[in-house]
């Protein structure tokens, strides 16, 4: 298996790819605009903090987008000059979730070996354990140098790619996913042009065929069903198990019934989120978005008496420190980054993954004799660093918040602030908004 | 009152998407487009352009299992008039009017084949291709020489009080009574055309009335006044089938959607005319050959749809399951209207 990181077959050598594209110009609206894509490079490069207060907002749609701490409103000092060394702050970004300690509460996405070509994997995999953080594989099988990382979870889908006892052991945690923000109600998808050799015998399905996961596990029709395999689960690993879920339109009653059945958390996956292959038409038209989902099931949870000692990780366009210290203001624990993460290893935002031939080759298919391989120690290091330059940008928030931990953040829903926003979202979100 | 305009925007992305279904553009023609990273759609990146872009779809999950669409049966057909007609899925074509001959007698047959409805509203003379395969059309009664052949008699109504001879002419035809209305808040309108014995109404926005309302609103005003026991229509909504249609509309997203506010069909109108690219394709059999590859591709784009919400049928689960949808960034006074519940609410 170690073919990925070998010389061409042919004994040529490979374009090592160390460097950025430069950011092709948009010519439709797009979450990811260049000024985040460059915001993401800067912390990349540096590892350190760009700016407090995103300016990459204004402008934007998106619900989060118009939702404001209240201190920035009140920081009338432009946060661009001057900006203090984080690690002279004393702020913990510490969290720690039952045994699992993390140095900053960052989950790198569930995103698969198959979806991504190998190398973006293993550099994911390495940065979190290099950096403190966590990251989840995917549902396409353990690559042999991620199986060699410590801070990975397990990923359960529905097709139990490649698992056996001794996989499902290897990481920090199990994840048994049930949807993605993405594609909510139907299964992974791997097209069959990605389908090459290895990932056939990983994932041990015929080469060229479409990979394509059940919509529901077909041991887990009801939430009784999933409280089974949750424990079944830990007994044979001896890990906390989470459950992913789509955020959808009952996701409430969903986090609820997760908590009961004793998981240790739930991830909740947005709409806008990332995907290596979805229809269209269930990317464009299911699902809701994280900042209501995180609220209503926070919310929901708390009624319940459920919310202590569980962790709910937020995930689907977070995009900065501010994105994720909102969302820990609206209810989530940790938050969970995947297009971020490509971002720094020097994705465009192409919308290529399907097709095989992403320029910045991370989802592109993998090949025998490649033109160009992604350099493993810069993709490596540029996630290190953006962990680094997040981090630093979560502590200044942090501190500008005058909280001395991240933890103390989650559920201060009273530090924020709606702008525009209408009266259903006031209520779900549960914040003063400002006309 | 609108909230949206009805201009009519097929470009960019949304024609891309129905090209690929329709076998226009790219290699797989009849299938859901695949595409990959974040979403891109209204209302939270592209602006939105109607209130079907603040109206989102369920996913199930684990509270109660998705169906796998891909691997287990979910039936598309929808039942009209009282279970006379079957349609193999809840979509129609409709917009045929400024088309040679040709053309309609091909895009009839393409229909028929398809087992979906055709409209010829706005025709003058009836295809010959509509003989034999008169449950699958819908045609109107001033704008046709009388063939005894037709099965359906249409009116086309604007005020609830309705116009007593052309009325009293469709109802005693013998033939399955449809009125054509304009999207309209007049509920009157609706309760009096079920009342009077109509089967079918059908609610087309490009109709002009001077109270017209967004497609979505009138559709979801419609399913429930002609539920609701104050209009002295009973369960009248039993026996009359309601038919959404509009030139905006953009393919299966846009149908389920007005399914799930209380349609039972939906005509489309430039989507297809777009998809198959009428403009630059003259051959009728080719046009014929796109339009059935445009709706296998919605067939299963809406089996995906309904699958992902949990639901194996799509006349039974989704038409007029309010419940299951939810909207967002929308006031509370229009989600009364529309009947749908917030995003995040309980």
């Amino acid at each position: 298996m170690m073919e990925l990181f070998a010389e061409r077959m042919d004994g040529k050598q490979a374009i090592i790819v160390d460097r950025y594209l430069n950011i092709p110009r948009q010519s439709s609206p797009e979450f990811w605009t260049a000024s985040r894509i460059e915001h993401i490079r800067k912390l990349a490069a540096t590892g350190r903090p760009a700016f407090v207060w995103d300016p990459c907002k204004s402008g934007s749609k998106r619900v989060l987008d118009r939702l404001f701490f209240r201190r920035e409103l009140e920081d009338l000092v432009p946060s661009a000059d001057g900006l203090e060394e984080p690690d002279g702050i004393d702020v913990g970004c510490e969290v720690a979730y039952g045994r699992i300690r993390m140095s900053v509460p960052l989950y790198l996405g569930d995103m698969s070996f198959g979806a991504l070509s190998g190398i973006p994997n293993v550099a994911l995999a390495r940065a979190a354990d290099s950096t403190g953080v966590l990251c989840g594989i995917g549902e396409g099988g353990v690559h042999p140098e991620v199986a060699k990382c410590k801070r990975i979870v397990i990923q359960w889908a529905s097709a139990r790619f490649g698992l056996d006892l001794h996989r499902l052991r290897l990481g920090e945690a199990v994840v048994i996913k049930i949807g993605q923000g993405a594609k909510p109600g139907i299964g992974g998808h791997l097209p069959g042009a990605k389908v090459v050799e290895i990932i056939s015998r990983t994932r041990r399905i015929p080469v060229g065929t479409d990979a394509i996961s059940p919509a529901p596990h077909h041991d887990i029709y009801s939430i009784e069903d999933l409280e089974q395999r949750i424990w079944a689960l830990k007994e044979a690993t001896g890990k906390p198990v989470f459950v992913k879920v789509a955020a959808t339109n009952y996701v409430a009653y969903v986090a609820a019934g997760v908590a009961r059945m004793g998981a240790d958390g739930i991830i909740i996956d947005g709409q806008g989120a990332g995907t290596g292959a979805a229809p269209s038409v269930v990317r464009d038209n299911v699902g809701i978005p994280i900042e209501l989902a995180v609220a209503t099931a926070d919310a929901m949870l708390r009624r319940e008496g459920m919310r202590e000692g569980f962790t709910v990780i937020a995930a689907g366009r977070v995009s900065s420190a501010e994105d994720t210290a909102k969302l820990m203001a609206l209810g989530a624990d940790c938050v969970s980054i995947g297009t971020a993460a490509l971002i720094a290893m020097g994705c465009v935002m192409v919308h290529k993954c399907h097709l095989g031939f992403c320029p910045a080759v991370i989802t592109n298919k993998i090949e025998e004799n490649p033109k160009k391989v992604l350099s493993l120690e810069f993709a490596q290091r540029c996630v290190e660093n953006l962990i680094r330059g997040w981090k630093g940008e979560l502590k200044l928030i942090l501190e500008r918040l005058g909280l001395r931990r991240a933890t103390e953040l989650v559920g201060r829903r009273d530090l924020l602030v709606g702008i525009g926003l209408k009266g259903p979202t006031k209520r779900v979100l549960g914040v003063e908004v400002l006309q | 009152m609108r909230f949206y305009s009805k201009s009519v925007r097929m470009e960019g992305r949304t024609l891309s998407y129905l090209r690929q279904m329709a076998g226009t553009e790219g290699k797989v023609p009849g299938e859901p487009p695949i595409v990959s990273m974040g979403s891109t759609a209204p209302p939270f990146v592209e602006e939105p352009q109607s209130l079907l872009d603040h109206i989102v779809s369920d996913g199930a999950q684990v509270t109660r299992p998705s169906i796998d669409p891909y691997r287990e049966p979910v039936e598309t057909f929808v039942y009209l008039f009282e279970g006379d007609v079957r349609l193999s899925m809840p979509v129609g074509i409709s917009y045929l009017s400024d088309l040679s001959r040709e053309l309609v007698e091909e895009v009839v047959r393409a229909c028929y084949r398809m087992g979906v409805m055709v409209d010829l509203f706005g025709l003058e003379d009836e295809p010959s291709s509509v003989a034999g395969r008169e449950d699958y059309v819908l045609s109107h009664t001033d704008d046709l020489k009388a063939t005894a052949a037709r099965n359906v008699q249409f009116v086309v109504a604007e005020r609830a009080e309705l116009d007593p001879e052309p009325v009293r002419r469709v109802l005693s035809s013998g033939k399955r009574p449809v009125a054509r209305v304009p999207a309209t808040d007049e509920v009157e309108l609706y309760a009096a055309l079920a009342s009077a014995g109509f089967k079918a109404i059908v609610i087309d926005e490009d109709l002009k009335s001077d109270r017209e309302v967004d497609l979505e609103i009138a559709v979801s005003l419609c399913d429930r006044t002609l539920r609701s026991p104050s209009f002295g229509t009973k369960a009248l909504r039993y026996t009359v089938n309601l038919i959404a249609t509009s030139r905006r509309l953009r393919g299966s997203g846009d149908v389920f959607k007005l399914l799930g506010l209380g349609a039972e069909a939906v005509l489309l109108k430039d989507c297809w005319r777009a998809a198959v690219d009428l403009q630059a394709e003259k051959d009728p059999e080719v046009v014929a050959e796109r339009l059935e590859y445009l709706l296998l591709g919605i067939q299963k784009e809406l089996k995906l749809l309904a699958g992902a919400a949990g639901a194996s049928s799509l006349h039974s689960t989704i038409c007029g399951n309010r419940e299951l949808f939810r909207a967002v960034e929308i006031n509370d006074q229009l989600l009364d209207t529309l009947g749908v519940k917030a995003a995040g609410s309980w």
